[in-house]
């Protein structure tokens, strides 16, 4: 097919890297910064980036961006900044390399020691807990990351307290289970005349949403009990990350979370099931839940600083992305080219 | 696939009968099957028109790749005439390429006299299968190689092997004849061809795509698809449906490698949510080395779960070779433990680096019947694209192929599937 496929739009920066969804599969983008076009700032007003079909990119990555003198009396196309554009796919995006780690602390929530914090910040981002000596119950298991103090600590947000841990790895992990709702490891559970439920990863749960309680044996009297029955998500709180759910666990017994030694085991889980009443788009509450793929295939814009196609916070963007196709001839009859 | 199987049988009778065309025709027919002697009625009942038009097409595209002595303005070509079963096709086109012989066999129709010969048989009730291709033009050149298969194939045997070669690539069918809405979809050149085979009520002819480049387009597409609505069912499935660990392995990882205990775990916790088996039992027979098959839900995992350090192990484990009767076996299938037959794939689920020694959790789904479901939106399942090169611009240069489907996987019941995760033995 000869032509070209183009999508365009606008965003306001948030000051980070910005993810543009180009589902049709773009191969090259044009983006321009309303806001430093508008206050005549010599850079960071345009850029364009590239990335043919056979891999080449346009400067690896940097893509090209248009930048002035400081008079504004020339303009020139030079490199932008290293990184500044990348192919993004969400559904095949593998987990971060391992990261030693030295210690996890018996506070709550834990401290996780360790020497790199690189790709970690405050309250942003997942990990996943390796093989730590004294703490093999944690392994496999998926964490949000609270407190981060540069290259010395991170705290796993959710989690109780354990028997503290020594040496061990993490691995950060940069995606969600692409297929909304996703289940969710389970860290703590309160009874009561409602149940309160805490996981391990920021929920992105929605009240009225219909979950199923899965608590293996390992995690105390409470098993026998709760296991496999299912409640409505009656409230949220998302300082805790703990979801409310009606059903009366009074006297159902005590969730413990497993020791070291208990290993292997199931985790406990809490699985979406349903909904009480039809979301969005839906007619009725037939079917159970989870069918919203969220992944996403695009083009991720580096942001937070002046020559940056993502832009500074509060910077309008302009974008325009497509997919061109050229006739290679390869393909026709006599593989020649002859068209 | 039918047409091949026939056209091969009645080439390698043909082998014996002779080199004179009248003489293996007739004789083809009477001493020949009975199927064949119908599948030659049937082909020549086809319209003259197709492969008059097919033919101006080609030439134009051949001056322009192909090396080839182009005489199709010849007289000899101008219209139906027993002079051509007295031309071979060697001795008119001189083509460098072999499919450019094939081709050119197709100026020669079946000779009238011939055709005389074989109405005296009296054909009725045929079913054949040929090929066309008039709606499929990403090239010609495979389409004039059918349409000598259609008028030339008592010709040259070693054509005709090459007319079988081809016909391996058949897929599907594109046009059917069989109906009226199916020929009127083609061009109004087409139409004395529905009006000669209204003579002959019996008669059926399945039009299929003998396009090379489409079919290996579409070939390859279709693999695409399916791969594509497995991946997200299975994605789907590992971002939601409850999880059971292996526990009863030795590998020192959680979960461990999988065994017998974490089978009978899991059908067990099938069985107790009701769910309903998705095969039956297959029963023992008095054959070596075999055993009986339970009754079974399907467990669907990756193939690098077969071998030794996977499902080989487990206790109990059946290979397919050891049913009693393996024809009842899945091509995907590998072998059955309890009440699970494992289906492989080498997109099956895993989990990257999940488990506590950092190793690949590979996802086995155990899923009794109706589990889950994949819910088609908007009124379509998948749908095959082929738009033709005039739409792809004033020149009509190039045709483009692919699919598109609007379809959501979904759980219908989570009790009934359960994700029996488990690493590999070290």
């Amino acid at each position: 097919m000869t032509g070209t496929t183009i999508f365009t739009g606008v965003f306001v920066s948030v000051g980070g890297s910005t993810t543009i969804s180009l589902p049709f599969g773009a191969d090259w983008i044009e983006v321009w910064n309303g806001t430093n076009i508008d206050g005549n700032v010599a850079n960071g007003g345009r850029y364009w980036y590239q990335a043919w079909n056979n891999g080449i990119n346009i400067i690896n990555g940097q893509g090209l961006e248009l930048q002035g003198n400081a008079g504004a009396t020339a303009v020139n196309y030079i490199a932008g900044p290293v990184g500044a554009f990348s192919l993004t796919n969400t559904s095949t995006a593998v987990p971060g390399a391992p990261v030693a780690l030295t210690a996890i602390s018996n506070a709550a929530p834990p401290v996780v020691a360790t020497g790199s914090t690189v790709g970690l910040s405050t309250n942003n981002g997942v990990v996943e807990i390796i093989n730590t000596t004294g703490a093999q119950q944690l392994g496999g298991m998926t964490f949000s990351v609270g407190t981060v103090i540069g290259n010395t600590s991170f705290t796993l947000k959710y989690m109780p307290a354990i028997v503290a841990g020594t040496n061990g790895f993490y691995r950060i992990i940069p995606f969600d289970p692409i297929f909304y709702p996703r289940r969710r490891f389970i860290t703590a559970i309160t009874t009561g005349a409602t149940t309160q439920i805490r996981m391990s990863v920021d929920t992105t749960y929605t009240v009225g949403q219909l979950v199923r309680v899965v608590v293996p044996a390992a995690y105390g009297s409470i098993s026998q009990n709760i296991n496999g029955l299912t409640g409505t998500i009656q409230s949220i709180v998302t300082a805790t990350n703990t979801v409310t759910v009606d059903i009366n666990s009074t006297g159902m017994g005590t969730f413990t979370f497993p020791l070291t030694a208990a290993v292997p085991f199931t985790q406990a889980q809490l699985s979406p099931v349903g909904s009480d009443a039809p979301d969005a788009g839906e007619t009725s509450n037939t079917l159970l839940d989870a069918t919203l793929n969220t992944a996403i295939a695009g083009i991720t814009l580096q942001g937070g600083t002046l020559d940056s196609p993502g832009g500074q916070n509060g910077d309008v963007i302009y974008w325009r992305a497509g997919s061109t196709f050229q006739d290679t001839g390869n393909v026709y009859l006599g593989g020649t080219g002859v068209f | 696939m039918e047409a091949r199987v026939k056209i091969s049988h009645f080439t390698h009778k043909q082998k014996t009968v002779g080199d004179n065309f009248v003489r293996k025709s007739f004789a083809t027919n009477i001493l020949g099957s009975e199927a064949v002697s119908q599948h030659n009625i049937a082909l020549f009942l086809l319209d003259d028109e197709i492969r008059f038009n097919d033919r101006q097409n080609i030439v134009q595209h051949w001056a322009s790749s192909l090396p080839v002595i182009n005489r199709s303005g010849e007289l000899l070509f101008t219209g139906p005439s027993i002079s051509r079963i007295f031309r071979t096709a060697k001795s008119i086109f001189k083509p460098y390429y072999d499919f450019l012989v094939a081709t050119s066999y197709f100026k020669h129709a079946m000779p009238l006299k011939a055709i005389a010969i074989f109405a005296l048989f009296n054909i009725a009730n045929i079913q054949a299968t040929f090929s066309v291709n008039k709606a499929c033009k990403i090239s010609y050149l495979p389409n004039f190689v059918m349409c000598s298969e259609i008028y030339d194939f008592p010709h040259d045997y070693p054509l005709i092997n090459n007319y079988t070669v081809i016909n391996e690539k058949i897929h599907g069918e594109r046009l059917s004849e069989k109906t009226r809405k199916g020929c009127d979809s083609l061009t109004s050149g087409r139409k004395p061809e529905r009006e000669i085979r209204r003579g002959f009520p019996a008669t059926q002819v399945v039009t299929k795509v003998t396009e090379m480049v489409l079919n290996e387009c579409a070939a390859r597409l279709g693999v695409s698809l399916r791969q594509t609505e497995d991946t997200l069912i299975s994605t789907m499935l590992a971002s939601t449906a409850s999880f059971i660990n292996c526990v009863g392995g030795v590998n020192g990882d959680n979960p461990t490698e999988i065994t017998r205990s974490d089978v009978d775990t899991v059908v067990r916790a099938l069985l107790n949510n009701n769910a309903y088996t998705v095969l039956d039992n297959i029963e023992g027979e008095d054959r070596f080395g075999t055993a009986p098959v339970r009754d079974a839900y399907f467990a669907l995992c990756s193939t690098q779960l077969t071998g030794s350090g996977g499902l080989d192990s487990v206790t109990g484990f059946i290979q397919k070779t050891q049913y009693p009767s393996p024809m009842n076996s899945l091509r995907s299938e590998w072998g059955s433990i309890g009440n699970l037959r494992f289906l492989v794939s080498s997109i099956g689920s895993y989990t990257p680096n999940a488990s506590n020694l950092g190793a690949n959790v590979y996802n086995i789904f155990c899923t009794g019947i109706e589990a889950y479901a994949y819910i088609e939106q908007d009124g379509y399942s998948a749908s095959f694209i082929y738009r033709p090169p005039i739409y792809d611009g004033p020149l009509a240069l190039n045709a483009s192929v692919g699919y598109k489907f609007a379809q959501v996987p979904r759980i219908t019941n989570d009790l009934w599937v359960i994700n029996l995760r488990a690493t590999l033995a070290v």
